[in-house]
């Protein structure tokens, strides 16, 4: 019944405007889902892109108006057609401090600590999942993106982002 | 006898079969990163990238030229996480290489990778070019400007009714055709992408800069096995970047012709000077949206030794060269200036650009934003597009249509001045005591927001701005005019949904009437669904009104088949099809602003207004075919129907080949047979 309601959300996020905050619907997926159940919810994509050898992607427009940005990717892999991420792109950046509490996440800066050019906060959910704020290293920060992200894949799309640590129990 | 399988033999086949399957998945391999088709000028330098998968080492790595060993050119092997999977994999580079033999070069690579043998090869066709030309080039793009785009622009500007109440437009013809239908040569482009049928301006932009292929937002880059990080997973974010300009390059006519022959290059746009478009003459990035790193190769091209990538810019996006949103706090401004290039913001100041000796450049950004800022994914600021010709003429615009905000710049150009003014300097060197030196050039004109009004349907915004590229056309043909040393092309990117279906007689009152309206909602599976119909929509039926039918009669099913006519509800006794559009019947009639030239779309005291009718299916970019003009030297080229990238070779072969006997004979025929009516033999 919660991931029906999430799914809910993830719906009425995609078309219409409403008052759910942003991003919040990324975390009704368990990144179990198969193929079929993102076309049961959502409806089929607007585009796919299966050029890639071992990994192919979902492409959703949304309420989008910005011609060439997706409001949703479902990228999947091959070998297995298993859910490894979803990205989540804004129309403007928006502030996504409620999916990000203090103490729930390690923030990873690019190139180094040093020298930070973009930073990313790190967020462990569930069922080894991750959940990343591309570009926003602290509270207050908007966000332009999140993605939501197999723990397991972490090193082939973001190798530059540290292990974070095992997950906790929410 | 027919020898049956027993269950031993298929459990041996089936092992054998999962063995082999394994070993296809994990042997090693290699492939040279160029397209298939791949066709270069003579000295085009492009990136030669070989990448092998399923190996931590390479030996023996031979690479050869139709049989030339070039193995030298290559650097060290580096190794390399491709295609975001487990294996170890390899790269090797060559970049920037060029081949000087003409026609098809076999490119062989084969290397050994643990105890396998592997290789790939690739022909490339090379094709001549005669350095002995110094003509010039001005190509315009009307991004989005197919078919029905050039006929909208005709029926607005060329049916004006004059203070008689005669139409320029009268029993089917035009007194005067526009500027781009009076170039003698025609033709259709093709426009697909490397894969899609659907192409955008970043990747139709690099057929015709480099004459090959790419990939939905390439600049002048070929896909390669790092892109699985930022393109699939749409993480396209500084972090990325290093796996953004990786890509194999393929340089673009515009660098080819500085670096080999010293043109002055030029980019004139009313889009942000950084987007697709102006972008694939002077940058090469796998990916269109790193505006900051597009803007950095403007002034250090890497082409061109890191020498400025044009003599003149101009358009918007001031934001993407300020310290302000600058991840690396550069004000590429100062150093422009600091590079002999006059700088100006405003159309009074523009007028006002002179050359000197040591300022023979100009940089002309005419838009940003309030705040410069970059966005969160450090790639690049907000995008500042130049108002379009439609708010820069202070027109009204219809009720369905966004009002303007100009942020402060209320002093932009009209795209033609900005094309004279290039010209000028572009077409001259100030730097002699004897004066100034004539010099040869390439100049890339953009009509930018065809595309970007018509995206959401804004027909208004879109019709104007094309016939605003337009006249940019008719001050090159006035300027190129009894020379024989230009070429002009006149073509579109790609096209887009709108179509010509009528004629329309709404009254002002009700399409400039912001607060009437009617709202349409029905529900679905998938939520809450809606479309707003103002006053102007039977000028402009967007893609998410159904099918105006004008008609609620029984034969029409009782307007069954779309909305009923009769919106407006106040018919006017004296012109009762007042509140429909005609598909039948009727021309377009439209005032004319005596100063600028440009038709009103209001109702002026004592004369009539038909508007135009479109129509658009979708708020994208299709896969028409676009048509392309030509006028000057070589322009017999341009016929028939070809490739998107054959417009690279087709202005390659004007600027330096011997094109005397095809342009005798267009000359000839042009002379020899009548005219189209419309077109005035003006000597142009």
């Amino acid at each position: 019944m919660m991931v029906s309601k999430i799914w809910l959300l993830i719906v009425l996020s995609l078309f219409q405007s409403t008052t759910v905050k942003p991003g919040t619907e990324l975390l009704g997926f368990t990144l179990n889902q198969t193929p079929s159940d993102v076309v049961a919810q959502l409806g089929p994509p607007e585009g796919v892109d299966d050029s890639l050898p071992n990994y192919v992607s979902w492409l959703f427009k949304g309420n989008a108006r910005d011609e060439r940005d997706y409001a949703y990717i479902v990228c999947f892999r091959r070998s297995d057609n298993r859910l490894v991420s979803v990205t989540r792109t804004f129309e403007k950046d928006e502030i996504v401090d409620h999916l990000f509490p203090d103490g729930s996440f390690t923030v990873h800066n690019w190139p180094s600590d040093d020298n930070p050019q973009f930073s990313v906060r790190v967020r462990t959910l569930s069922d080894g999942r991750l959940l990343l704020a591309m570009g926003s290293g602290q509270a207050g920060k908007p966000c332009g993106q999140l993605v939501l992200i197999d723990r397991e894949m972490l090193p082939f799309f973001f190798p530059w982002i540290t292990k974070p640590e095992p997950p906790k129990t929410l | 006898m027919t020898k049956k399988l027993t269950i031993p033999t298929v459990a041996v086949f089936l092992v054998l079969l999962t063995c082999s399957s394994l070993v296809a998945q994990t042997a090693p391999s290699m492939r040279i990163v160029l397209p298939e088709r791949t066709r270069l000028l003579q000295g085009q330098l492009v990136d030669v990238v070989l990448e092998i998968r399923n190996a931590s080492s390479i030996s023996s790595l031979k690479v050869t030229a139709d049989g030339v060993d070039i193995t030298s050119r290559f650097g060290t092997p580096q190794s390399a996480q491709l295609d975001c999977d487990a294996t170890a994999d390899i790269v090797v580079r060559a970049n920037l290489q060029s081949f000087e033999t003409v026609g098809n070069v076999v490119l062989r690579a084969e290397g050994t990778a643990g105890a396998t043998a592997i290789s790939d090869s690739r022909t490339i066709e090379v094709r001549p070019f005669n350095m002995s030309g110094r003509r010039n080039v001005i190509l315009f793009i009307g991004d989005a400007m197919g078919t029905a785009y050039r006929d909208a622009a005709r029926l607005v500007s060329k049916s004006i009714v004059d203070a008689s109440g005669k139409n320029s437009f009268r029993e089917g013809f035009f007194d005067e055709l526009l500027e781009m239908d009076k170039m003698p040569i025609s033709g259709h482009v093709m426009t697909y992408g490397s894969d899609s049928v659907i192409p955008d301006s970043a990747n139709t932009g690099t057929a015709w800069a480099t004459g090959n292929k790419s990939y939905l937002n390439a600049v002048n880059s070929f896909g390669d096995g790092t892109d699985c990080r930022w393109r699939f997973n749409g993480a396209t974010n500084a972090a990325n970047l290093p796996y953004i300009l990786d890509n194999p390059r393929v340089e673009n006519l515009w660098q080819y012709m500085k670096r080999r022959l010293g043109y002055r290059t030029g980019i004139v746009t009313t889009a942000d000077v950084t987007d697709a478009t102006p972008a694939v003459e002077g940058a090469y990035s796998g990916y269109r949206q790193t505006r900051f790193e597009i803007a950095r190769q403007y002034i250090q091209n890497p082409m061109l030794g890191n020498r400025p990538a044009f003599d003149v810019i101009m358009g918007g996006g001031i934001d993407q060269f300020v310290p302000a949103a600058r991840p690396d706090r550069r004000n590429l401004i100062e150093e422009f200036q600091a590079l002999g290039f006059n700088y100006v913001t405003s159309a009074t100041d523009l007028e006002k650009a002179t050359q000197a000796i040591g300022r023979s450049n100009l940089l002309g950004l005419f838009r940003g934003n309030a705040a410069p800022a970059s966005n969160s994914a450090g790639l690049a600021a907000a995008d500042s597009n130049m108002d379009v010709a439609y708010d820069k003429l202070r027109l009204t615009r219809p009720a369905s249509e966004p009002l303007p905000d100009f942020g402060g710049f209320t002093d932009q150009p009209m795209l033609d001045r900005m094309t004279a003014r290039a010209i000028d300097f572009l077409s001259h060197t100030a730097g002699t005591l004897f004066g100034a030196a004539n010099s040869p050039f390439i100049l890339m004109v953009e009509g930018a927001s065809i595309d970007k009004q018509s995206h959401p349907n804004n027909a208004a915004g879109t019709i104007w701005d094309t016939i605003e590229l337009d006249r940019a056309v008719g001050v090159a043909r006035t300027w190129a005019a009894g020379r024989n040393d230009t070429l002009i092309v006149v073509t579109a990117d790609h096209d887009q949904s709108m179509s010509i279906i009528g004629v329309n007689n709404v009254p002002d009152v009700e399409y400039f009437d912001r607060g009437k309206r009617q709202d349409f909602s029905f529900t679905s599976a998938r939520g809450q669904h809606g479309f707003t119909i103002y006053g102007d929509s039977f000028a402009n039926t967007r893609a998410s009104i159904p099918f105006i039918n004008s008609s609620d009669t029984t034969a029409n099913r009782n307007g069954v088949a779309g909305i009923p006519g009769s919106f407006t509800g106040a018919t006017s006794a004296a012109d009762p099809y007042s509140d429909t559009y005609s598909t039948y019947y009727g021309f377009p009639a439209y005032p004319k602003d005596p100063a600028s030239g440009y038709p009103l779309n209001s109702a002026q005291p004592g004369q009539i207004l038909r508007r135009l009718a479109v129509g658009f299916r979708t708020g994208d970019h299709t896969g028409s075919s676009v048509p392309v003009t030509a006028d000057g030297p070589g322009a017999f080229l341009f016929t028939g129907y070809m490739d998107q990238t054959d417009i690279f070779f087709k202005m390659a072969t004007s600027l330096g080949g011997d094109t005397t006997d095809g342009d005798k004979f267009v000359n000839d025929v042009l002379k020899r047979y009548p005219s189209p009516i419309g077109r005035k033999d003006d000597g142009k």
